[in-house]
């Protein structure tokens, strides 16, 4: 939104670092928890939008990213070795913004991905488990960043997630689930990725998005009426943004972070979000 | 009653009462203040400001939330002491520290299932032979009854990792099937009464919360391990036969009585599917028997405003389609074109708010359908 000084830099640095778990040489969720590879991603993305990235051990990191790819290509979250799509996802995403992609084995995290594809095109979070919108933006993500978007039945998969879009305007996660803010992201970034946003009605989700908005503490919730959270305002304005809502700047769909940074770092893939319009 | 009971006491109270393996979990409105009553004297009474009857344990929300909030204070403390995973483990724990970090962390994940901190403590106990496999399994199952734990995927995964982790301790090497290993996570059941009572806790929880997603993956895991375990060597469990049969009959069912619930449809197409893979024809013909494909047809010309069960009839065919084309011809013909062509507004089925018309379901059907059909179009 145009409003990265809104917090204090260093104050945010600091609460970051806090959070090493020098045991395992990840970062956990708070001081004194456990790493996890999910919280280290979000550490590595502050740390790379601060600036910050000199503050990391970034060998310790991409050791204990690695560390916890299984023979079957996907990635565990921590060393219990539960696996998950979203782990390999943050593990490319990871691994890319630190520039050490070259050390991951690319093609058994592909073959991994390639077993999660259901009938309905889409991917879940393991093998045999039911597509989820969320679980397949982590799933595509992951090809457009290793460059392997060819393994996908983009057909299938679009048609999947535009039906996700209720008569309300907002989309669903999941068949006969409730429409949600936050899949306004997970499923527009998945489409932009796949060069297909326009295969939902944006006016009437740019409308859904905006309806659960509430006016007086500014924030989004998940649907109209419900109390509001940094998650859903976090995935309404990454909706807005793809939307080409106007006032916002662009975000990368791939990385869910802002657009200019990811190119400064010369990793910008092939994606195509709406227009930004003037008013 | 419960705003005069000081905090430490009633976390303390609710420790022993998750550690008694309640039969059910649930977390309740309010402070208790509505049905506790300071005079009564009753064996209720003395659970205040939670219920306890026959084992189930109610547990009022605002008490919950002061509890966590202690608890996160005892555990972070307590944990300083031991379980890291780099100390020393056997015999030098000191028990009771053990002890006040397994109540800790049970008050911490009741209140926040996604506790992965306080889970990790809990395996790492396991691990040292502090806390009983079992006895983990059974909280974990108590805390699954309730539905604002039911859906946590991390709770999940801990289970699996218990099943795990005692198969490998239970079972010699030997007797494991090939390819068990800390990636595969095989679940092995002991007996056919461990797997019914898991099946039975999916069974609740997915009733508990709809469309539960990480109950039913787990559920295709439980019954995948089987499957694999039988292909290894399938003269040694004579009943898988009956129990797929029993599984598929019992889901179809479920699906009956729940008709939106597209994750059971996902379950029991994707088992089919795997089934299928084994190219075993005694399986194929198990398979074959239970008629799925006019299972989903049947489904759609009851309830044609679910687009689970549209989903249902357009993935089935992919997967039984070359051996059922009359079938789906005549579904098409006799009830998806006239549905489609009818003027949504009239429908007489747009019974679901918020849901596209069952004239658009059969829509989409015929398109998605001459897509599969005629790729090239």
């Amino acid at each position: 939104m145009g409003h990265q000084d809104a917090l204090d830099r260093e104050e945010m640095i600091g609460f970051v670092m806090s959070c090493w778990d020098d045991e395992a040489g990840g970062f956990g969720a708070h001081p004194d928890h456990d790493a996890h590879i999910l919280a280290t991603l979000s550490a590595i993305q502050v740390l790379v939008t601060q600036d910050a990235l000199d503050m990391l051990d970034v060998d310790r990191v991409v050791k204990f990213i690695l560390s916890l790819q299984q023979p079957s290509g996907v990635f565990a979250g921590d060393s219990f070795g539960e696996v998950d799509t979203r782990f390999l996802y943050i593990a490319v995403n990871a691994l890319s913004l630190l520039g050490r992609l070259s050390e991951l084995d690319v093609e058994k995290a592909v073959a991994y991905i390639r077993q999660c594809q259901n009938f309905d095109g889409g991917y879940g979070a393991t093998a045999g488990a039911e597509s989820h919108a969320a679980q397949v933006f982590v799933c595509v993500a992951a090809l457009a960043i290793l460059d392997r978007l060819d393994v996908v039945d983009q057909e299938t998969l679009c048609w999947w997630l535009s039906e996700r879009q209720l008569p309300s305007g907002g989309l669903n996660g999941r068949p006969e689930k409730l429409e949600d803010v936050c899949y306004s992201f997970w499923v527009l970034s998945s489409l932009s990725i796949l060069n297909k946003i326009t295969w939902i009605d944006s006016e009437k989700l740019t409308a859904f998005i905006l309806s659960a908005q509430d006016l007086e503490t500014g924030g989004i919730a998940d649907r109209p009426g419900d109390m509001v959270d940094v998650f859903h305002t976090h995935f309404g304005v990454a909706g807005l943004s793809l939307l080409g809502y106007p006032g916002l700047v662009d975000l990368d769909p791939v990385y869910c972070m802002p657009a200019s940074i990811i190119e400064a770092k010369g990793l910008k893939r092939k994606w195509k979000a709406l227009p930004r319009r003037s008013e | 009653m419960s705003l005069s009971t000081s905090t430490p006491a009633t976390y303390e109270l609710l420790v022993s009462l998750l550690a008694k393996c309640p039969k059910s979990i649930e977390i309740l409105p309010g402070d208790g203040a509505l049905w506790i009553h300071s005079e009564d004297s009753s064996d209720e009474a003395t659970f205040a400001p939670f219920l306890f009857l026959s084992n189930n344990l109610g547990i009022p929300q605002k008490v919950l939330h002061q509890a966590y909030i202690h608890a996160v204070g005892v555990f972070k403390e307590v944990r300083k002491l031991s379980t890291r995973p780099s100390q020393e483990i056997q015999g030098k724990d000191n028990p009771a520290a053990v002890q006040i970090l397994i109540g800790s962390s049970s008050v911490l994940i009741l209140a926040n299932p996604s506790h992965q901190t306080a889970l990790n403590a809990r395996k790492l106990l396991v691990k040292k032979k502090l806390i009983d496999p079992r006895t983990e399994l059974c909280f974990i199952a108590s805390l699954l009854s309730s539905q604002h734990c039911a859906k946590h995927a991390e709770l999940w995964y801990h289970r699996r990792w218990l099943l795990s982790y005692e198969a490998h301790e239970t079972w010699p090497p030997a007797r494991l099937p090939a390819g068990v290993g800390e990636t595969r996570r095989d679940l092995l059941f002991a007996s056919q009464t461990d797997l019914q009572q898991e099946l039975g806790l999916l069974s609740h929880a997915c009733e508990v919360y709809p469309r539960n997603y990480f109950a039913w993956t787990h559920r295709l895991s439980c019954v995948r391990s089987l499957l694999s375990n039988h292909l290894t060597n399938p003269s040694k469990d004579p009943n898988f036969v009956v129990i797929l049969r029993r599984e598929i009959d019992g889901i179809k069912r479920w699906i009956e009585h729940h008709v939106s619930d597209y994750s059971a449809v996902h379950y029991i197409l994707t088992l089919s599917r795997d089934v299928l893979q084994c190219k075993s024809l005694f399986l194929e013909e198990v398979i074959d028997k239970e008629g799925m494909l006019a299972h989903a047809i049947a489904l759609v010309r009851e309830y044609p405003g679910h687009e689970a069960l549209w989903l249902y009839a357009r993935i089935a065919p992919l997967i039984f389609g070359t051996r059922e084309g009359e079938q789906i011809e005549q579904f098409v013909e006799s009830f998806v074109r006239p549905l489609a062509s009818q003027n949504s507004t009239t429908s007489a089925w747009d019974d679901v708010a918020n849901q596209l018309e069952s004239s658009e379901y059969a829509g989409l059907y015929l398109s998605r359908r001459a897509k599969i059909d005629n790729p090239s179009k």
